[in-house]
């Protein structure tokens, strides 16, 4: 009865403007990995025999006053806009009790090989819908300072640039802070404004993720697997390419590989809302979208070991043969 | 035939757009920063050298000039100081000398380590900030912090000039009395500094303390070999005579300074109205502006094509003068002024531009009265004061010669103060006060010692003088006045021959035209 | 009674040639100069804006409006240091859809001359001042105070809210 709500729920949950008040897509701001780089604010880890480094981002908020300057100074003029942003260093603080946890589910896998990097954990974790990469570099001209900066807002579910913004202070003796809340003067109409566009798209065509379906080598069928359908046969891969035209916003998406061990589709558009089970709206990310898939698999005639790993918001890897 | 005409065509249309491009290059704009500027004396080898090296070392070039502290302030040029020298030979040791150096070394208090500061720039561009500016960093986000990077393109505002003295001769007068004269010349030259290269220098040379030792020496030994140079941009000429050399050099100076203003457009003040009734303008003694000074005004207007042009108009001086050496903070005092030609009222928004001149007035006519029937007159006023609602004070000269009697050559020499009252700017009535001395001097064989005072008679002379503007600076006018010439204040010989001549008490006309130079 | 349907024709007749005339205006209302300054205070837009009238004071009024409508409709040009402003109203039908709103909005004297300030040092001067055919062509420095603006346009349903939908 439950599952049943759920896919009737999901199928068309697409809200128009003003039929419902939706959620509020969130917002954080990330610096960037080249201004963590440059600023040495990085940790290094032992992933599989090979050092890998990754932005540290606790530090660089903690130990940089001016990123937090322009923090807060976006912070002010999205909250003007009805947009609170959501505050990094608290999610930092969170994600820190919840990575032995984390340790322990992965140990779940035995498969293992999807691995999120800190940032995917981190826009997972934190649910950001938008995230406002920050990157700045303080230059200096003899007596005078000039900051640069470069400010991407990233869709979170598909990596997709909303709205860059980049450009240079005036150059100038006088205290930092002025020249880098000049720079977000600079850049905030512009980049409200490519947020609206955004919105606009969002609620026009839903938002754009992408999932991949894998088979493990212990996995007794391939997505070349024929099943029955309606008296007819079809391949597994078929069937799955009919679900997604089912579910996605007015049958949108794209089918970027498919072979017997892996399908991948990119550009799904999903719609933004869908009813839980008590009919009430919820935000769905990817792995939300693609749980009735999963329950499906699990089903007869299939009867699949399915697993499903999502890769930040808008990226969910879907393993077959496994968990 | 065609290929001709095609080339014809051609020439003329470049010659078209090249007169085009000339006009406007021409516009005249209210921009006006100030100047920075380093007084250099030439040497010759000479027993000169001292006094004119310190005659120049101690000119102040005024308060519209901030000075540049450089360790050269002298050059050599082994030449007789009975020539003056020429552009190419300064031109030559000008290039010789690390001008550029010593003017970045000096504006950016650089030390013995290499390090530099902006606190002279900082001091500069908010010293320099107009009003506007000042409203202008209100409403921006970085704010008034950043007036004194306003300092930072008058950086490239520097000038060295160069004063040489020549033609230095004493004269001896009847009693005794030692005076010397020389000529001066100076050249002007300009740091050859544009934005770009001001922020290469930075790049290159600006030492920071985080800097490693290597990087120290990289950027002192790129300072050391600073390529700027200094391009020759105005020269002037001028001459003075005092009781010693380093005193004449000394009166040289200043009128070099306003030789080269003339030539050197930066160098003249400009601003816009800011009112009328009576006419105001934000300047006053932070640029250097003296009660009479002459400015011009401008209104703008756009041609068919679009260009702008600016419009010469009419002529003002300066009246009372406000004291605004002080950083600006939105509310400059300003100083007032009064049109003295032009068709057109001048109005707010237009803008003026100093018009420097010499506030003298020569007239030339003639005059007839009991004096003398019909003299040749030649007179100078030299204008003291000027007071807002048009008034002006001059100093008078007045010089005739009787044309009627020219055989006795009755000469009158005078001297007086006039007080001139505008009714409006084209029309100047002048109430003035002369005290003259009418001499006729018949040649005869007497010698005697006083024979020049018995040949003399004192003459009090009021007056009228009334002026009407031509074109500016011509002006028609007539004069009115009673010659008081009684026989009590006559020399003999005077008395004398004036029973021929027949000069006496009573009423006189003149009338000629004026130039004001 | 007849005076009275006489009177009501003549201003109903007037009313529609008054807002005849203000079309027109807003149809060639395209041709005005308009760069950024430098980045403003919080909430405002540091621009020099250029406008023409018969006399140097009309030529000012319509620099003002047309800084106010540069920031609704046109968007403003950016510089080194400060980005280009979208306008507050992007979508071109705007004005058509709401003429009468923008009539009254742009009236003289009317509202939108609390969104503006002008920051030139007394009046329009120098180079900014230049009789042109027909009048005055003045440029000024004014401070437009584009958030209270586009919050005024966005309570008054001409503008959208970047949260509207959620």
């Amino acid at each position: 009865m439950k599952k049943t709500i759920v896919i009737a729920a999901l199928l068309l949950a697409f809200q128009f403007v003003g039929w419902s008040q939706a959620k509020k897509p969130t917002i954080m701001v990330v610096p960037a990995d080249a201004f963590c780089e440059r600023y040495g604010y990085v940790q290094q880890a032992n992933a599989m025999g090979q050092t890998v480094s990754s932005p540290d981002y606790s530090r660089a908020m903690k130990e940089n006053a001016d990123i937090r300057t322009l923090v807060a100074a976006m912070a002010d003029f999205m909250a003007k806009n009805d947009f609170p942003i959501q505050s990094l260093e608290q999610e930092l603080k969170r994600l820190q009790t919840e990575d032995a946890e984390l340790a322990m589910m992965t140990g779940k896998n035995s498969g293992a090989e999807v691995d999120e990097t800190p940032l995917e954990r981190l826009r997972r974790s934190a649910k950001a819908d938008i995230i406002l990469d920050l990157d700045y570099d303080v230059h200096r001209i003899g007596p005078q300072k000039q900051v640069t900066f470069n400010l991407q807002a990233i869709d979170a579910y598909s990596s997709k640039i909303i709205s860059g913004n980049t450009g240079a202070s005036t150059a100038a003796n006088v205290p930092l802070t002025s020249l880098l809340e000049e720079c977000v003067l600079s850049f905030k109409d512009n980049f409200l404004s490519g947020l609206q566009h955004y919105f606009d798209d969002l609620f026009a065509n839903g938002r754009e993720i992408s999932v991949t379906l894998l088979r493990y080598n212990n996995c007794p069928v391939d997505f070349e697997e024929e099943y029955e359908v309606n008296g007819e046969e079809y391949e597994l891969a078929e069937i799955i390419e009919a679900w997604m035209a089912d579910n996605t916003v007015e049958g949108r998406f794209t089918t970027a590989a498919k072979s017997a061990n892996r399908l991948r589709f990119n550009q799904v558009r999903i719609p933004l809302y869908a009813q839980n089970m008590n009919g009430r709206d919820v935000a769905i990310d990817a792995e939300a979208f693609v749980k009735p898939l999963v329950r499906m698999l699990k089903k007869a005639p299939y009867k699949l070991t399915v697993g499903s790993a999502p890769r930040g918001l808008g990226d969910v890897w879907i393993t077959i043969g496994d968990k | 035939m065609l290929k001709r005409l095609i080339l014809t065509a051609t020439a003329a249309i470049l010659c078209c757009s090249m007169t085009a491009q000339e006009k406007i290059k021409q516009v005249v704009t209210s921009d006006y920063n100030r100047n920075s500027v380093s007084m250099v004396a030439i040497q010759r080898g000479d027993s000169y050298d001292s006094a004119t090296t310190s005659a120049v070392a101690s000119f102040s070039p005024g308060e519209k000039f901030d000075i540049n502290r450089i360790n050269t302030k002298t050059l050599r040029i082994s030449k007789l100081r009975s020539e003056a020298v020429y552009q190419s030979e300064v031109d030559g040791v000008v290039g010789g000398v690390g001008f550029a150096k010593e003017i970045l070394a000096s504006i950016f208090n650089r030390d013995s380590k290499g390090m530099m500061n902006d606190k002279t720039v900082r001091y500069r561009g908010n010293y320099d900030a107009k009003d506007q500016d000042v409203i202008n960093a209100r409403a921006a986000r970085v704010g008034e912090d950043a007036l004194g990077d306003l300092g930072q393109k008058l950086v490239a505002a520097s000038y060295v000039v160069v004063n040489d003295f020549y033609k230095i001769e004493r004269e001896t007068d009847k009693r005794g009395k030692v005076y010397w004269s020389t000529n001066a010349r100076a050249y002007a030259y300009k740091l050859d500094l544009d934005e770009s290269s001001l922020y290469d220098f930075y790049e290159k040379c600006w030492i920071y303390d985080e800097d490693d030792e290597a990087t120290r020496a990289a950027k002192i030994s790129a300072f050391n070999n600073l390529a700027i140079g200094l391009v020759p941009v105005a020269s002037a000429s001028t001459s003075a005579t005092s009781s010693t050399v380093e005193d004449a050099a000394a009166e040289c100076l200043s009128g070099l300074i306003t030789g080269l203003e003339n030539q050197i457009s930066d160098w003249e003040v400009a601003v816009t109205v800011s009112a009328r009734r009576p006419l105001r303008a934000k300047i006053g003694t932070k640029e250097g502006l003296k009660n009479g000074d002459r400015y011009r005004a401008y209104s703008y207007r756009e041609d068919n094509n679009g260009n702008l042009v600016s419009v010469p108009r009419g002529f003002l001086r300066a009246t009372e003068v406000s004291s605004n050496t002080g950083m600006s903070i939105g509310e400059t005092e300003p100083s007032e002024f009064y049109q003295i030609s032009g068709l057109a009222n001048i109005d707010e928004g237009w803008t003026i531009k100093q018009s420097n001149d010499l506030g003298l007035g020569v007239m030339a006519g003639i005059k007839t009265g009991s004096m003398g029937k019909l003299a040749l007159a030649v007179d100078i006023d030299f204008l003291m004061d000027v007071k807002t609602g048009g008034s002006m004070s001059y100093a008078l000269f007045s010089g005739s010669l009787d044309l009627k009697q020219a055989k006795y050559v009755p000469l009158f020499f005078g001297i007086g103060y006039g007080y001139g009252l505008h009714l409006s700017r084209f029309f100047e009535v002048m109430p003035y006060a002369m005290i003259g001395m009418d001499h006729i001097g018949y040649s005869s064989t007497d010698n005697s010692k006083d024979r020049f005072v018995r040949e003399s008679a004192l003459v009090l002379e009021p007056g009228v003088r009334a002026a009407v503007n031509v074109a500016y600076p011509l002006q028609v006018f007539v004069k009115a006045f009673v010659d008081w010439n009684p026989e009590f204040i006559q020399g003999s010989l005077y008395k004398l021959y004036n029973e021929t001549v027949g000069h006496k008490s009573g009423f006189g006309l003149q009338a000629g035209l004026k130039w004001t130079f | 009674m007849i005076a009275l349907t006489l009177l009501m024709t003549f201003s109903a007749v007037s009313a529609s040639a008054q807002s005849k005339d203000r079309r027109k205006s807003f149809k060639s209302w395209d041709n005005y100069e308009i760069t950024t300054e430098k980045v403003g205070v919080d909430g405002t837009k540091f621009v020099k804006v250029w406008g023409f009238g018969k006399t140097v004071d009309a030529a000012t009024m319509a620099a003002k409006e047309n800084a106010v409508h540069a920031c609704i409709f046109r968007g403003i040009p950016g510089n080194s240091t400060a980005m280009s402003t979208p306008p507050i109203c992007p979508n071109p039908d705007t004005l058509a859809s709401h003429e009468d709103y923008f009539n009254t909005f742009f009236a003289p004297g009317g509202p939108y001359l609390a969104y503006v300030s002008m920051t030139t040092d007394g009046v329009p001067s120098g180079t900014d001042r230049r009789k042109v055919k027909g009048g005055y062509k003045v440029g000024i420095y004014v401070q437009v105070m584009y958030d209270n603006l586009k919050r005024k346009l966005e309570a008054d349903g001409i503008a959208r809210k970047l949260s509207s939908g959620f």
